[in-house]
């Protein structure tokens, strides 16, 4: 009877499966921290374009430029420190007289409103929040231009929007 | 080892790998759907901005057109301007407009800007804009005596008690617009752009409406004097009294009346006199130009105006009916006077105006600058607005202004 040989089985060192092991781990870092980081330009990027911040100063803008262009240039009132602006303008196109006005006024504590009303006799229509999360807010006037220059933060994100526009009425 | 590299036992790196691919695939498209989505937005707004400049420009570029074409005379609204397609410089958009509408009924222009996918589209109303706008403008200091009441009314219309009065200055110097105690403006005050009222307008116990600065530089428009056969000599008039008519139209070397044993007197019948004096006018005591009722006197004058004790120009119609325009290159001045009440508007951007009055003092007064030193109440007559194409430094404004 013969006597059985012990078998050999191939494997590995040590050595060999931590060179292995530790190039396994560097490409599955490599690999996550890329997906990682596609995930959070992903998230960045969708709250640049979605975000209440992004929408809040889009709307803000184009308000501002749908109620300043329409303003006649005659006259306007701007806050001193520029806190609020009151434009005016003709509600009924027929009308000889300015009729209705505008006014843009940031509460200093995070809201930017708008009030729509008549004149002669003076009567407040209503009230509307243009945005929120307002930073600051300054209105600024030169001729017939008036300016906007609005900075909106929600604690994460942060956008200025400055936003100017001609009165064309007269 | 060759027997491992030919075992045949199933691995799992393909599939490790090839989800590894598509979490990266998935993350990248999604990425790149945002970033186009931005990049669609961020074009759309910016075209919608420059489609706004463009829609801007081509109103003005009308307008200016408009009135390019009003300067012509006789005015012909058988052809109006219009534009299509216009390229707006340095930019890809363009404009274009249409105007329509009769001097009767008034015209509209239509603006269309566009840029890539963004349009925008404005139409507008234009009106005629006279001279005499406003009751007083200067553009330098304007002096009220006391107790001078400023109002307006309306001689076409004398059920019209809704006229607006405005008087002011170009000016931003301080103490350019004097209110004397007692001065009553049933109207605005207005100051040059930027001014500070308070600063500008001394003050000293008047009413007003309102004191704001005006948001536009004043266009003072240049007038443009009527061909007009050259006389060659001078209106000269001695104690006696010349009547002159609309066949004596015409370009005079100057006006002097003089006393002798009678005042001279000048005096304007039969209908729409207009001449254009290239001197000075002058009026002796108690010498007077008459525009006798049913009569008018369009003077243009390149010199100055100086009238003696008790003389005067006396307009017997409304204050439409006597205007006088200052065509001088340089500065002049203007003594205007009157026996009774003064009817007449006066457009002179570069004379110094003085005006003693026996009575009221009706019409406007453009002028560098002004005062009142004698007469009752100033009455601004809303008439005066009312202008036609072949009037004097007439344009073309906006009156209404839409935006779809």
């Amino acid at each position: 009877m013969s006597k059985k040989e012990p078998t050999v089985q191939p494997g590995f060192t040590i050595v060999e499966l931590m060179i292995a092991v530790m190039l396994a781990a560097i490409v599955m870092f490599g690999v996550g921290a890329m997906v990682v980081d596609s995930q959070r330009g992903w998230q960045r990027m969708y709250n640049h374009i979605y975000s209440d911040v992004a929408t809040d100063s889009y709307v803000a803008r184009k308000t501002f430029d749908s109620v300043v262009r329409k303003a006649s240039s005659e006259t306007f009132l701007l806050d001193a420190a520029g806190s609020w602006i009151e434009v005016y303008y003709y509600e009924d196109p027929n009308s000889a007289f300015v009729d209705s006005y505008a006014r843009f006024s940031y509460d200093g504590i995070g809201q930017l409103d708008i009030e729509y009303g008549r004149l002669n006799p003076r009567q407040t229509l209503t009230v509307r929040t243009v945005c929120e999360n307002v930073s600051s807010c300054v209105f600024k006037a030169s001729g017939r231009s008036a300016q906007m220059i609005l900075t909106l933060d929600d604690g994460s994100q942060t956008a200025t929007i400055v936003s100017s526009s001609v009165m064309h009425n007269q | 080892m060759n027997k491992l590299l030919q075992s045949k036992r199933r691995g799992s790196a393909i599939a490790l790998v090839l989800l590894v691919i598509v979490i990266l695939l998935a993350t990248g498209v999604g990425l790149l759907s945002l970033g186009l989505h931005s990049r669609i937005f961020a074009i759309r707004n910016a075209s919608d901005i420059v489609a706004r400049c463009a829609v801007d420009a081509g109103l003005t570029k009308a307008l200016f057109e408009m009135n390019e074409k009003l300067k012509v005379k006789p005015w012909d609204g058988s052809t109006l301007p219009q534009a299509t397609d216009e390229m707006l410089p340095n930019c890809d958009a363009i404009y274009s407009y249409t105007i329509t509408g009769d001097i009767g009924n008034g015209y509209i222009i239509e603006s269309i800007g566009k840029s890539n996918q963004a349009e925008r589209r404005v139409n507008s109303s234009l009106r005629l804009q006279g001279p005499f706008e406003c009751a007083l403008f200067v553009q330098g200091t304007m002096i009220l005596k006391a107790g001078t009441l400023v109002d307006g009314y309306n001689s076409l219309d004398p059920g019209d008690t809704d006229v607006e009065v405005r008087i002011g200055t170009d000016s931003t110097l301080p103490n350019s617009i004097m209110l004397n105690f007692g001065v009553a403006v049933n109207g605005d005050v207005l100051v040059g752009v930027g001014g500070d009222v308070e600063s500008v307008v001394q003050d000293q116990g008047a009413t007003v409406d309102d004191k704001y600065a005006i948001n536009v530089e004043t266009v003072f428009p240049d007038i443009t004097v009527p061909a007009l056969p050259d006389k060659g000599t001078e209106i000269s008039v001695h104690g006696t009294t010349l009547t002159m008519g609309p066949a004596d139209n015409g370009e005079y070397d100057g006006i002097e009346l003089k006393r002798a044993a009678n005042p001279g007197v000048l005096e304007i019948t039969g209908g729409d006199v207009v001449l254009h004096v290239t001197g000075d006018t002058s009026l002796g005591q108690d010498c007077e130009i008459i525009v006798r009722e049913g009569a008018s006197l369009t003077l243009y004058l390149d010199g100055d105006l100086v009238a003696g004790n008790q003389a005067g120009i006396n307009n017997e119609n409304s204050p439409v009916n006597f205007k006088l325009y200052g065509t001088g290159e340089g500065a002049q001045e203007f003594d205007l006077k009157a026996k009774g009440d003064f009817f007449g508007a006066v457009y002179a951007p570069n004379a110094d105006i003085i005006i003693n009055a026996g009575g009221d003092i009706c019409g406007s007064f453009i002028g560098s600058n002004f005062e009142i030193k004698s007469g009752g109440n100033f009455k601004y007559d809303e008439a005066l607005k009312n202008v036609s194409v072949d009037d004097e430094a007439v344009r073309f404004v906006i009156q209404h202004w839409s935006e779809e």
